[in-house]
């Protein structure tokens, strides 16, 4: 089986090197969780893979294509979408609208607004955000803002879906109700990669997870022994080694 | 009955200033664009309707068939090959890319064209009215003029509420980098734009060509006055952009009322006057929204 997502030792540097000869492989129908302290270039990743970024030197491979130049635009029409950390609201627009800008232009089928409503009500309702649907997304408060992240990339369609801490700032309650949406969204067949900080959130979801330190990849591989492994306790635990 | 002539005139006059406005309102609402050779492109247009009005030999109003396209194409092309470049959360770049456009706008005018006036004739029409009253005349142009605005900028409102292309246009301009994540290509949406301000612009600068003569340098003074109109109605604000050129136009003429014989008190004067009290008390205009 040919891989859905392949990095090929990507490179990007602001100056120092935030992503650092970075390889990932990514199969139809995973659930990667990344893990990794702040700086260490997660969402960086996410940006090359979502095309916000263009790394300097790399390639990125989506189903077997070459998308290593592809804006983000396309990509999101080729299948990947992408949630924020800090959900980014069309904030004048409604819920709904929101969405509906991503069915009409993200799936990649050129259709008509009246042809995407189906799609428009799907997407919310998977998010849990019907209820809200006329509101004005500038009012929502944080966890309508993070379940809208996560409908309007619905919206499109994605074959691969990357989140980034899309559980952060939550109480414990809203992550228990989006983690439980995710896994829906999974077992409807979305690949997903998923950078979290809340490591018990993202063992519900993923069978595999990847950590970083400094942009470099330090483990990969079952969850408990990734998290187990003394890489991982010392940059990411905090755990000096004896 | 004068001040009520004076401000049924204002009106209308009005109604030039927000179509000049439009394309200016527009660009900045949807890509915080501030095009400084907005004026000379409406001069630009009145003399290419004038080239095109001597070699075919027909009315003016026929030659927007030709102008306008012609505006919207190269609006398109300027924006997507040429001012995307300067797009950004800083305007400066923009400013100085339109700037420098201007001049070369206006330097080629004046090889092409001399510096002498030229004026659009469009016969008896730009003359007739309807008389109301003894003081109060209405000219059929200057009502021509104040519909064409209603109509483009009422239409661009529902065009940016209801249509397809409009919600992306509404998208991008809350947030460009969201709207690359939707599948919206940000880059051909501001290129739309930019021809549909050069078409409105386009449209104005006739209407302005038909109105008065007009020289290679006249732009500026056109741009200070949709600045103006764009301001006091609140930037980003299409409605406030038809109110903004009204306001506008009513205090140019019920200043001229005023001091009749220009002493102190010129209408554009008070005009500029009016926009430095709303700039004072109400600086994001009146139907702006208020900076968060």
């Amino acid at each position: 089986m040919s891989a859905l997502l392949t990095v090929e030792g990507l490179v990007k540097s602001f100056g120092v090197r935030v992503i650092d000869d970075l390889s990932l492989s990514v199969e139809p129908g995973d659930a990667l969780g990344v893990v990794g302290p702040n700086g260490a270039g997660k969402t960086t990743m996410l940006n090359l893979l979502a095309g916000d970024l263009s790394p300097d030197e790399g390639r990125v491979l989506f189903q077997g294509e070459d998308v290593t130049r592809t804006p983000a635009e396309a990509r999101c029409r080729m299948g990947i979408a992408r949630t924020s950390q800090i959900p980014r609201p069309f904030e004048g627009m409604t819920v709904f609208e929101n969405v509906l800008v991503g069915a009409v232009f993200g799936s990649g089928v050129p259709r008509r607004e009246a042809d995407a409503v189906d799609i428009v009500v799907s997407s919310l309702e998977r998010a849990g955000m019907l209820a809200d649907a006329n509101r004005t997304a500038g009012s929502l408060p944080l966890l309508g803002r993070k379940r809208l992240e996560l409908a309007r990339a619905l919206s499109t369609e994605p074959t691969i879906l990357l989140l980034d801490e899309i559980a952060g700032g939550l109480t414990e309650g809203e992550v228990d109700e989006l983690v439980g949406t995710i896994q829906s969204i999974h077992a409807d067949g979305v690949t997903i990669v998923w950078i979290e900080h809340i490591v018990h959130a993202l063992l519900r979801v993923v069978d595999r997870i990847m950590a970083m330190s400094f942009g470099v990849k330090i483990a990969e591989g079952e969850p408990e022994t990734v998290m187990a492994s003394p890489e991982v306790q010392e940059v990411y635990m905090g755990v000096e080694p004896e | 009955m004068e001040w009520v002539n004076a401000i049924v005139q204002g009106i209308l006059l009005g109604g030039l200033f927000a179509l000049f406005a439009t394309g200016l309102s527009l660009a900045f609402g949807v890509m915080r664009f501030v095009n400084l050779a907005h004026g000379d492109l409406a001069i630009l247009a009145a003399f290419l309707a004038v080239s095109f009005a001597s070699t075919l030999d027909v009315n003016p109003f026929v030659t927007m068939a030709l102008v306008v396209p012609i505006m919207a194409a190269g609006g398109y092309v300027l924006q997507r090959f040429g001012f995307n470049w300067s797009i950004g959360a800083d305007p400066l770049p923009s400013i100085l890319v339109t700037f420098g456009l201007a001049v070369v706008i206006q330097n080629a005018l004046l090889e092409q064209y001399s510096a002498d006036s030229q004026g659009l004739d469009v016969g008896s029409f730009e003359t007739r009215s309807i008389e109301f009253t003894d003081d109060i005349a209405v000219g059929w142009f200057p009502v021509l003029i104040l519909g064409v605005a209603v109509v483009v900028l009422v239409g661009l409102q529902l065009f940016l509420s209801f249509t397809r292309m409009g919600r992306a246009f509404r998208a991008t301009s809350d947030n460009p980098s969201t709207a690359r994540l939707m599948g919206i290509n940000d880059r051909n949406i501001y290129a739309v734009v930019m021809a549909i301000a050069f078409a409105t612009v386009a449209v104005a600068g006739l209407f302005l060509g038909i109105r008065q003569t007009f020289g290679p340098t006249d732009g500026p003074a056109q741009l200070i006055f949709a600045f103006e109109a764009v301001v006091i109605g609140g930037l980003g604000s299409l409605w406030g952009t038809l109110l903004g050129g009204i306001i506008l136009g009513v205090a140019q003429t019920v200043g001229n009322q005023v001091d009749v014989e220009y002493n102190v008190l010129s209408g554009p004067l008070f005009g500029h006057l009016i926009f430095l009290v709303v700039l004072a008390v109400r600086p994001s205009g009146l139907l702006g929204r208020r900076q968060g």
